[in-house]
């Protein structure tokens, strides 16, 4: 905790100095967290528990600096980093690192261009400062996993039109990205499945993996290093993206993309495995009567890594998730509650690896600011999932688990 | 047209052919003021200057204000050659001098939220008859944009 305070304390000396008139944008935020979870061993720790952290008691939960600054009239610099303050990694790293062009339109035709490491679109309720979530302190399982093992290194093109249909105005967009060093994505999905915590990977960032029997120095996949690292590039073949997204001007918004990391599933580099991943997802975003947003996400798609064998890969699975999220405030006060379903299912017959799971995972929320710079949120997040591997570990298959969090994050805008 | 909590104040200006508009910017962070809408367009420089120089605008039509850093932001200036114009109140009021007008009048009004056929406008009517003039729209106004950043996704 001392560590991130005195980042803390660095950050607002220096930013003292930043003009708020010339286009520079400081964000950042810290938070402290109370918390209690009778979980199973996190994944995080090398076990097949599926909350990210089981830490009981009072700690620092994370730091972010979400910075923007303006390199000409329609360019930005935009560099987002985060720090944990936990025993497995604390230090602090970039979440995002890009330029963004937004030419000045001159028809309806709206272009926007980001080159460099960013999130793709994808969530709807990540979208605070820091890539924090409005809503809940926990992100939903899709939104866990973009976090964790999803980012574009590369360019991105994002075009779209106001046209007026029926007499309503509505904005039509279309985005394609090609980007590169994300070759292992899918593994962790694999392996661990599907989680749901708060925590996004930084640049270079190691994940846990699970002391699985085909990880073991005489398993099947003995080459893979004790950790993996989600932001590799294995193959130098670009992957893409291409989407649509649709608004209202009332707030409604519609979007569907492809992703494709069209990763080579039978390389092995530095530790690192290759998982051809693919997905399709949909998500929704609306406001109902009543002051109350809701929001859905749906995901479906499969990965595969290793030989072929009988026509599969060595390890060949679909996977699927959707959540719907509910959210209402009175002012200061904010009540959430979402729900997420999810499931993986084996295609491939190989043997001590099976990668199988079918749970969902309910969370309720209070978030209430207590002023400009501080709010707290309270969290009960529950978890209940099968997971077939848990019986290499002599444990029974299904568990739930239970994590209340109390946050208290104090925010600035310099 | 000022900006101020990532909105143009106000959100509809009206100004005679020729007359300029000042787009003062009252909030912390930066703006980036533009219009498409020809042949009034323009692009305002993104600078430390708060106030800019005043844009002039010559040619009558609808300029459609917009800002390049927040697409939520939506401001409408309308350039006119009528002899009197009138902006409504938040009762859908506005009170014309029309004396020393000539003998027949024809009021229009206009709206971005307006759904009827354009222009909406009056039969000929004479000054000396000038109680007051209603406008009743066939069609339901459009439903008030809703100016959340969440649109720029």
């Amino acid at each position: 905790m001392v560590r991130l305070l005195s980042i803390l304390s660095l950050v607002v000396a220096s930013s003292a100095m930043a003009d708020r008139g010339s286009g520079q944008r400081i964000q950042m935020g810290a938070e402290i967290v109370v918390s209690h979870s009778d979980a199973e061993v996190s994944w995080r720790d090398g076990g097949l528990g599926k909350l990210a952290d089981t830490d009981n008691g009072l700690s620092a939960y994370r730091f972010y600096l979400d910075y923007s600054g303006r390199l000409a009239d329609t360019v930005t610099a935009n560099l987002v980093a985060e720090a944990f303050d936990d025993e497995r990694n604390d230090s602090l790293g970039l979440t995002e690192a890009y330029l963004q062009w937004r030419p000045v339109p001159v028809n309806a035709l709206r272009t926007q261009v980001r080159v460099g490491m960013f999130y793709p679109r994808l969530s709807l309720e990540n979208g605070d400062p820091g890539w924090s979530s409005e809503f809940l302190n926990s992100f939903s399982a899709i939104n866990s996993w973009v976090a964790e093992e999803l980012r574009t290194f590369g360019a991105e093109l994002d075009v779209h039109l106001r046209v007026s249909v029926l007499g309503q105005p509505l904005r039509v967009g279309l985005t394609g990205s090609l980007f590169w060093n994300n070759d292992p994505a899918g593994g962790l999905l694999a392996w661990r499945g599907w989680s749901l915590h708060g925590r996004q990977s930084r640049l270079g960032e190691s994940l846990a993996l699970a002391e699985l029997p085909t990880l073991h120095d005489d398993g099947l996949f003995s080459g893979q290093a004790e950790n993996l690292k989600p932001f590799e590039e294995l193959d130098g073949e670009a992957g893409y993206t291409v989407g649509v997204h649709f608004r209202t001007q009332r707030g409604l918004l519609l979007q569907a993309s492809h992703y494709d990391n069209r990763a080579d599933p039978l390389l092995l580099e530095g530790g690192q495995y290759g998982w051809g991943t693919r997905f399709n997802q949909v998500g929704l975003r609306t406001r109902l009567p009543g002051d109350v947003t809701l929001i859905s996400q749906w995901m479906s798609g499969s990965t595969q890594m290793g030989p072929v064998d009988h026509g599969r890969h060595a390890v060949d699975l679909t996977f699927r998730s959707h959540f719907v999220l509910v959210s209402r405030d009175w002012g200061d006060r904010r009540v959430s509650l979402r729900y997420d379903d999810f499931e993986t299912v084996n295609r491939d017959t190989t043997p001590m690896d099976t990668n199988a799971e079918s749970g969902n995972a309910v969370a309720v929320a209070y978030r209430h600011r207590l002023s400009d710079r501080a709010e707290a949120f309270a969290e009960w997040l529950s978890i209940n999932a099968r997971r077939d591997a848990r019986m290499y570990f002599s444990e029974p298959t299904r568990a739930r688990e239970n994590r209340v969090t109390l946050n208290l994050r104090f925010s600035f805008d310099l | 047209m000022q900006q101020v909590n990532e909105a143009f104040s106000p959100h509809i200006v009206a100004v005679r052919s020729g007359q300029s508009v000042a787009f003062p910017n009252n909030d912390p962070i930066a703006h980036h003021v533009y219009s498409f809408s020809r042949p009034n367009d323009f692009t305002l420089p993104l600078s430390k200057d708060r106030n800019p120089a005043p844009v002039a605008f010559e040619s009558e039509g609808v300029v459609v204000v917009g800002c390049n850093i927040h697409d939520h932001m939506l401001g409408y200036i309308l350039v006119l050659e009528a002899p009197r114009f009138a902006i409504t109140d938040d009762a859908g009021q506005a009170r014309l001098d029309v004396s020393g007008a000539s003998e027949d009048l024809v009021f229009e009004i206009w709206s971005p939220r307006i759904r009827d056929g354009r222009p909406v406008t009056t039969q000929q009517i004479t000054a000396s008859d000038s109680d007051g003039v209603v406008f009743k729209l066939q069609k339901k106004l459009r439903p008030e944009a809703r100016q959340e950043s969440w649109s720029d996704y």
